[in-house]
């Protein structure tokens, strides 16, 4: 249970929202709450005073395509996005993260801005050079600013927000989930489970994109191998490790374990690719 | 903007009744559904999202109501065990043996109720998918996946 | 007049409406208002001295009625076999979970929110991480005051070391057997303290009456034992206490011991007056109450050069974590049946039950079968592959007769399965003689199969005991009552065939009591070991005949004719020779009343009782005796599928066939072989503890500690061999457990073949044996 005395708010708009998250201290945007419920109960230093739930803003419901892009909503469950035929590696993605009615709840923008590290949604988003929407509360009492920005400009391992910024949506380009695509996904175990190491890449007709997670502690692309892995392919392997830097190990995985995988996957995802 | 705190009174729409309940906003729709509301067929099996035994649908899909809060319900229908009567799979799974201890059995049909709702062809990847959602430890999921198998050949029957 | 015999058929089970609608009533679902709410501080370190635990802030909580740690009940010592362990830690904690302190409040979340500002202060101690560690010179003792405790005469403790409990077996001569030997094949296994997970978490209520009787609610396996457990340990006589229990969801032994109850009722006997709740969270199941233990095996073979075995030398650790538990008698149980199913001459074999500071084992499926039976299997194989033999084809040449001494020296009798049979009937379901053990599929994966046998035999007390009650209603019907608890197995389903066989009725003129209560059941050892049907069974059975009795008592008299002339059946007690000549049950179960008034007989009260027979205590330097009371032998097989790129490893096919004497309900019983034989997939593949260098536990929630999930479970085939338990019901014997014991033998003996190099560890996750695959071959 959640033993915490907690207050509940329920804007109506984006701007509500950031309001909210302004009068409240310690307040946090709810939207799929899969990972504050179990948070607030296991975690003695997770502080929960106030839920600020932005399921029903409109703008971070929108599934649409328009302007040459597809939107969607951060309040979208994965099962929901998951089901539309916009952007296969996305539903792919989305299909191994937890389970089946987990997805139900668990929105696209909490995937990313949660605590868990894995952020598996962010690996196709950061292949499309997806970008994202978000508001936040002005400085003083200036009014509520929204950005649009390139996703891979704000993501450093995680999302860099601003104290009280919230995602709405994000913007993928309507090319992207043209391109070939692979997706592979370990765990320890069975599949319903952190992963190990997950792949994503696609072929954007001139190169190769990759993008990772699970090998480190965060969600990984960079240029530098999307080149490596462009000009060399398979042979590139030694050069793409080095470039990854230090891989995870833990009590799921040694190092080694996660090396031999992230190598059967690119190797496989190349040949996927070509 | 709505706003709750302290010791709120809401009111869910469970089986198609309207019910209401003294709550705190921190309070999961599990725990209000047994200790407010009598309803004890969703079960605490992990609390962590990680079990099923406390799966309901919400407006018709299967969630863990362990990781939701009561208050984020109103304005939705919630279907528990209790709402349930004489439905196909439940008749499958009584006469398939889906079940032995019991405990994980009215997460588990919700969860197959639904689905054989959504998907009443049988689908193995579609089942794995959703089923997976759910554990249980006694059966080896054998009179499980006959009981959906057996719940679908009812629905499809005049 | 006679109904067709309800053996082997497969009536849905009386309790599936409920199930299936969610109303069945477990343990927390029976919280009364005004239940006061206990939540507990564990140890976040597994060996530590306890330096300072400070509880003002939440003593002074709001909603707070009491916080309470280990010295307020300085002198209370529970244990099972043998009294180790304090209700909350008291001076140090020996293991990651223990209980540190306990929050009494009004409400859950007043007492959770008082839990942290407990503030606790420990001085960290070195941790023992295995038996071996443990059993090391200059190891720290974690009980040094073993000596002192109290236990039971068959536990054997060696107080100044780790050591609680050692069994010994000394049958034939094997030195000389492995002087004589041709072949010797000798191996190292071990695997991780695990836990059952079954899918209800332990809850305690207790009420402590002005009365100054105890009562509990407990989702317990063993209500009786817990009685009798508690008056030990609280110095209250069995008098003053009652334990209910109702269906509970799961158990797999890990409910059959002491487990929150001790703590509820000190707690409860505090605010008389007021029930008090201790339910686990899944995090405090996992790792606060008793798991599985882990197993260190050391087996050496010694064979002829035909596969001929002629002595086994053996060595168990079992990892008991900071308590023992049921873990002592797991470790002797395992001693027993050390050879597993197969003829060894000349056995020394030394089981050991040792401390370490990991979670605390207690009885989990199989109780020392699976453990020794993952070992000796291993060992067979190794065997095999030193005598270049068929590993199916060395396991039936050894396979127990009867005849055969078993290790304890007792012959094996005419109640001894056919294991050969069943042997046989696992190599066809998996075309074991028709299609190669290893193929590597087009896609590289490679399939391969592996074969194994086993035996269980019930690890009990020489006294073990079962009562059971026949009484009847106004409409003939006829309620057993039994202290055999419904944990998902069905043994109630079965009581209800046996009772209706009996007295030759209709199934649903037959109903069996749910809830046990020990003011108003009959005694029963627990519900564990696999013998309620075989014991209760035999206690309902005598309670019909002498209800039987008491009918034909009755009726003799309006009927004209002798007791012995009647017969009962199809609702009726008639004159056998004459059945035209009957009166309905419900006629004469409460009394017979005579047209003019006048009555005779009063109810009918069946009375039926069961109690071991001839069973003995091991010698303690030879472990000669005979305590078991029946085994049940099988095989088991299965084929996997290995992606040697990763390791990763699907379960295609598990085939299981014992001999189970009779077969009662076949769909409950094939339930019970395949629900075992996923649990085993799941211990031999993914389950156990991952532990830091400090033994704190890594996966001690359900995120992390995996069981299988649907569409991990494979193919099953199960198959039945009946050959007679001479004193079991109807000739059934324990079938319950067993399904789970080969799995880790033939599991390994699969995925070392299909991958070239023998597996030593479980749980063989997909990392293991890819760098096992990664050796060079030796």
């Amino acid at each position: 249970m959640i033993a915490a005395d907690v207050a509940y708010l329920r804007p109506d708009t984006a701007e509500e929202a950031v309001d909210a998250w302004r009068r409240h201290a310690g307040a946090r945007y709810l939207a799929g709450g899969t990972e504050i419920a179990t948070a607030a109960r296991r975690t003695a230093a997770f502080d929960l005073r106030a839920c600020i739930d932005v399921k029903r803003i409109p703008e971070a419901n929108v599934h649409e395509i328009c302007g040459g892009c597809l939107r969607l909503g951060a309040a979208l469950t994965l099962s929901d996005v998951a089901e539309g035929d916009a952007f296969p590696l996305l539903n792919a993605v989305l299909r191994g993260i937890a389970d089946r009615t987990v997805r139900n709840r668990l929105t696209l923008g909490g995937n990313l801005a949660g605590l868990l590290p894995y952020r598996e949604a962010a690996l196709p988003l950061l292949l499309a050079d997806a970008t994202v929407l978000t508001v936040a509360p002005g400085a003083d009492d200036r009014p509520p600013v929204r950005q649009e920005r390139p996703l891979r400009a704000i993501f450093d391992k995680r999302l860099v927000l601003a104290p009280g910024e919230l995602v709405l949506s994000f913007c993928v380009p309507l090319e992207a989930p043209e391109w070939p695509w692979s997706h592979y996904r370990r765990t320890r175990t069975g599949e319903v489970d952190y992963p190990l190491v997950t792949v994503a890449m696609v072929h954007d007709g001139a190169g190769v994109r990759f993008a990772v997670s699970g090998a480190h502690p965060y969600p990984f692309r960079s240029d530098a191998v999307d080149a490596l892995l462009s000009k060399d392919g398979a042979a590139a392997l030694p050069a793409v490790l080095e470039a990854l830097g230090p891989l995870r190990a833990d009590a799921r995985a040694s190092l080694e374990y996660r090396v031999a995988l992230l190598k059967n996957m690119i190797r496989a995802g190349l040949e996927d690719l070509a | 903007m709505k706003e709750l705190s302290g010791i709120v009174e809401i009111v869910l729409r469970i089986n198609g009744e309207e019910r209401r309940a003294a709550v705190r906003p921190g309070d999961t729709l599990l725990r209000v559904l047994r200790e407010k509301l009598g309803l004890t067929g969703a079960k605490c099996g992990c609390e962590n999202g990680d079990c099923g035994a406390c799966t309901v649908l919400l407006d018709g899909k299967p969630v863990k109501s362990c990781m939701l809060l009561a208050v984020e319900c109103e304005d939705a229908a919630v279907t528990t065990i209790e709402g349930l009567r004489d439905h196909p799979v439940q008749q499958a799974f009584a006469e398939e043996n889906g079940f032995q201890c019991g405990f994980c059995t009215p997460g588990m049909i919700l969860n197959a109720a639904a689905l054989v709702e959504a998907h009443p062809e049988s689908d193995d990847a579609t089942d794995r998918e959703w089923m997976q959602s759910n554990l249980c430890r006694c059966t080896g999921y054998e009179g499980i996946r006959n009981a959906l198998a057996a719940a679908r050949r009812k629905a499809a029957a005049p | 007049m006679n109904p067709a015999s309800h053996l082997g058929t497969s009536p849905i089970r009386t309790d599936a409406p409920a199930k299936v609608r969610g109303t069945l009533r477990y343990t927390d679902d029976l919280v009364r208002p005004g239940t006061l709410q206990a939540a507990v501080l564990f140890s976040p370190l597994a060996h530590a001295e306890i330096k300072r635990i400070e509880t003002a802030a939440a003593a002074a909580a709001p909603g707070v009625r009491g916080v309470f740690t280990g010295a307020d009940w300085p002198d209370v010592l529970i244990g099972l076999y043998m009294g180790d362990k304090p209700p909350l830690a008291r001076g140090k904690v020996r293991y990651h979970g223990e209980p540190v302190a306990v929050v009494v409040a009004d409400d859950e979340a007043s007492a959770l929110n008082a839990l942290r500002l407990v503030k606790t202060e420990y001085a960290p101690l070195p941790a023992l991480g295995s038996p071996r560690e443990a059993l090391a010179p200059g190891a720290p003792i974690l009980h040094p005051d073993m000596a002192g405790y109290a236990r039971i005469p068959d536990i054997l403790p060696e107080p100044g070391t780790n050591v609680a409990n050692r069994t010994k077996i000394r049958k034939g001569d094997p030195a000389r057997a492995f002087a004589e030997a041709d072949v010797v094949a000798e191996g190292e296994f071990s695997f991780p303290p695990g836990n059952h997970v079954a899918l209800e978490p332990r809850v305690a209520i207790a009420e402590y009456g002005a009365d100054g009787r105890l009562e509990i609610d407990s989702s317990t396996q063993s209500p009786f034992e817990v009685r009798n457990l508690l008056a030990r340990a609280l110095g209250l006589p069995e008098r003053r206490i009652v334990v209910r229990a109702g269906p509970i969801g799961g158990g797999f032994g890990g409910k059959a011991g002491i487990m929150l109850e001790p703590l509820a009722s000190l707690l409860a006997m505090r605010f008389p007056g007021r029930p008090v709740r201790l339910a686990n969270t899944r995090e405090a199941d996992l790792l606060s109450s008793p798991g599985r233990p882990g197993l260190q095996a050391r087996v050496r073979l010694a064979a002829r050069a035909d596969g001929t075995l002629l002595g086994a030398d053996i060595e168990f650790l079992f990892d008991s974590g900071g308590y023992a538990d049921y873990a002592v008698n797991v470790s002797r149980a395992a001693a027993i049946s050390c050879t597993g199913p197969y003829n060894v001459p000349n056995v020394k074999t030394d089981s050991l039950c040792v401390y370490t500071n990991h979670p605390f084992a207690t009885a989990f499926r199989g109780f020392g079968h699976i453990e020794l039976s993952y070992a000796t299997e291993r060992a067979m194989d190794l065997l095999a592959a030193r005598l270049k033999m068929d590993p199916a084809d060395l396991r039936l040449k050894n396979a127990i007769r009867r005849g055969d001494l078993s290790p304890t020296g007792a012959p094996m009798d005419e109640n001894t399965g056919d294991l050969p049979a069943c042997l046989a009937k696992v190599r066809a379901r998996l075309a074991w003689d028709s299609a190669p053990h290893r193929a590597v599929q087009p896609d590289g994966k490679i399939r391969a199969k592996g074969i194994s046998c086993f035996w269980k035999a019930p690890a009990i007390p020489t006294f073990t005991d079962a009562g059971a009650v026949l009484y009847f209603a106004e409409d003939g019907s006829a309620t057993l009552g039994t202290g055999v608890i419904e944990i998902g197995q069905g043994a109630h389903e079965g009581l209800r065939m046996l009772v209706a066989e009996a007295l030759k009725t209709d199934l649903d003129r037959v109903h069996v009591t749910r809830a046990v209560d020990t003011d108003r059941s009959p005694h029963d050892w627990a519900t564990a070991a696999s013998r309620s049907l075989f014991m209760a069974g035999r206690a309902a059975l005598e309670a019909v005949a002498d209800a039987v009795a008491q009918i034909q008592r009755t009726a003799a008299a309006p009927l004209q004719c002798r007791p012995e002339d009647l017969d009962v059946a199809g609702g009726r007690v008639f004159v056998r020779e004459d059945p035209a000549r009957f009166l309905p049950l419900e006629k004469v179960v409460l009394g017979y009343v005579y047209p003019n008034g006048n009555s005779i007989g009063g109810p009918v009260i069946g009375r039926g009782r069961y109690i071991t027979p001839d069973l003995t205590s091991l010698d303690p330097d030879t472990g000669a005796g005979k305590p078991w009371l029946e085994w049940t032998l099988g095989a088991e097989g299965v084929e996997v599928e290995i992606d040697p790129a990763d390791g990763n490893v699907r379960v295609l096919k598990a085939a299981c066939c014992m001999d189970v004497g009779k077969v009662v309900h076949p769909a409950l019983a094939r339930g019970q072989a395949v629900g075992a034989m996923a649990m085993g997939i799941g211990y031999s593949l993914c389950e156990g503890f991952v532990f830091d260098a400090r033994q704190v536990v890594q996966n001690g929630s359900l995120r992390d500690y995996k069981i299988l999930r649907y569409g991990e479970d494979p193919e099953y085939f199960v198959d039945f061999v009946e050959t007679p338990q001479q004193d079991g019901p109807y000739g059934l014997r324990g079938l319950g457990e067993q399904g789970i014991v080969g799995m880790p033998g033939c599991l390994s003996q699969a995925v070392s073949l299909a991958i070239g190099a023998h597996m030593t560890e479980l749980p063989m996750t997909p990392e293991t044996i890819w760098k096992k695959a990664q050796e060079p071959a030796p």
